[in-house]
């Protein structure tokens, strides 16, 4: 006698982005100087998924470094970096910093489902303090998005 | 029976665009941060002047009727003050000529308060020569100040070759 008892399970779907820090520093810096390689060993950003759909990476800031009144242009801060994944990597080493979220990475084919470990981006800064620029501490939120 | 399917439908139909609406879309932020360092620059387009030669009594002005340029910036982002004054009074040996018979003003092309149009003695060193203008205290402009001087020879002063420095000091 045989008796049959279906089972099912829901698996949810998993969209998720992390980065190894909240914060970078490039200290002090003088009118005039720039800071490259910055943070030495990159900043890691791990994007996993297990929805199926291709997935991007995209970078912007919501405001230029400010400090009171005084701005550094995102003109002056650059993003670039590398990727260990097998999709598309965007940057092409002097990338200005943008308010409208600008294309970093795209998921490579097999990246549609990357569970358990994910795909890890990596990420660097250079700054660039134009002359004559007030003193002061200045600060952005760069802000990194993971969409489909 | 009809009446059930076509709701269905409908319902599948009214879900579906939402369905696809919802894009997943996640994000992180990063602060970044920087500190920038204000620059204080002070230049003087001369590194001497002289009085030549006066007589006891004498009151005589520099002899570069030009005067002084001074000319000063910052990007620090604060109020900075000029200030003028000497490392002794005029020396010859163990002789001196006061700082009282020493005096300075001149003219300022800053849009800041410029305390020298009226002379004023080298041993006031109470008040500042400048105070830069909220424009002036964080965009690296540069303002420069006119100082001259004049000298009252005492009369009994002993005759001699008189030297001081004439130091001008910016400062927040």
């Amino acid at each position: 006698m045989n008796g049959e008892c279906p089972i099912s399970v829901v698996v949810g779907s998993y969209f998720r982005l992390s980065v190894d820090r909240g914060a970078i520093d490039f200290e002090k810096m003088k009118p005039g100087e720039t800071k490259d390689n910055v943070p030495v060993e990159g900043i890691i950003i791990t994007s996993k998924t297990n929805v199926g759909d291709p997935w991007y990476l995209k970078i912007s800031n919501d405001s230029p470094l400010s400090s009171g009144p005084y701005v550094i242009p995102n003109s002056s801060f650059i993003w670039y970096g590398w990727t260990d994944g097998a999709g598309t990597w965007y940057g092409t080493g002097t990338n200005q910093m943008t308010f409208v979220p600008e294309l970093m990475y795209s998921s490579g084919a097999n990246e549609k489902n990357n569970l358990p470990n994910g795909t890890n981006s990596h990420l660097k800064f250079k700054l660039t303090v134009p002359k004559g620029q007030p003193g002061g501490k200045y600060l952005s939120n760069v802000k990194l998005t993971l969409t489909e | 029976m009809k009446k059930f399917l076509l709701l269905t439908c409908t319902f599948t139909f009214l879900l579906l665009p939402f369905t696809f609406a919802f894009a997943l879309q996640t994000t992180s932020s990063i602060t970044v941060t920087v500190t920038v360092q204000g620059a204080f620059n002070l230049t003087v387009n001369t590194d001497s002047f002289d009085f030549a030669r006066m007589a006891p009594g004498q009151k005589g002005d520099m002899n570069m009727p030009e005067g002084v340029a001074v000319a000063s910036s910052s990007s620090s982002g604060n109020p900075w003050y000029l200030k003028v004054s000497t490392t002794r009074p005029l020396t010859s040996g163990s002789n001196t000529i006061g700082n009282e018979n020493f005096t300075w003003y001149g003219s300022s092309e800053g849009s800041g308060e410029w305390r020298g149009t009226n002379e004023k003695n080298m041993a006031d060193q109470s008040t500042a020569a400048y105070v830069s203008s909220a424009d002036e205290a964080g965009q690296s402009t540069k303002v420069t100040n006119k100082f001259k001087f004049k000298l009252h020879v005492p009369e009994d002063t002993k005759p001699g070759y008189y030297t001081t420095t004439v130091m001008f000091t910016m400062t927040e």
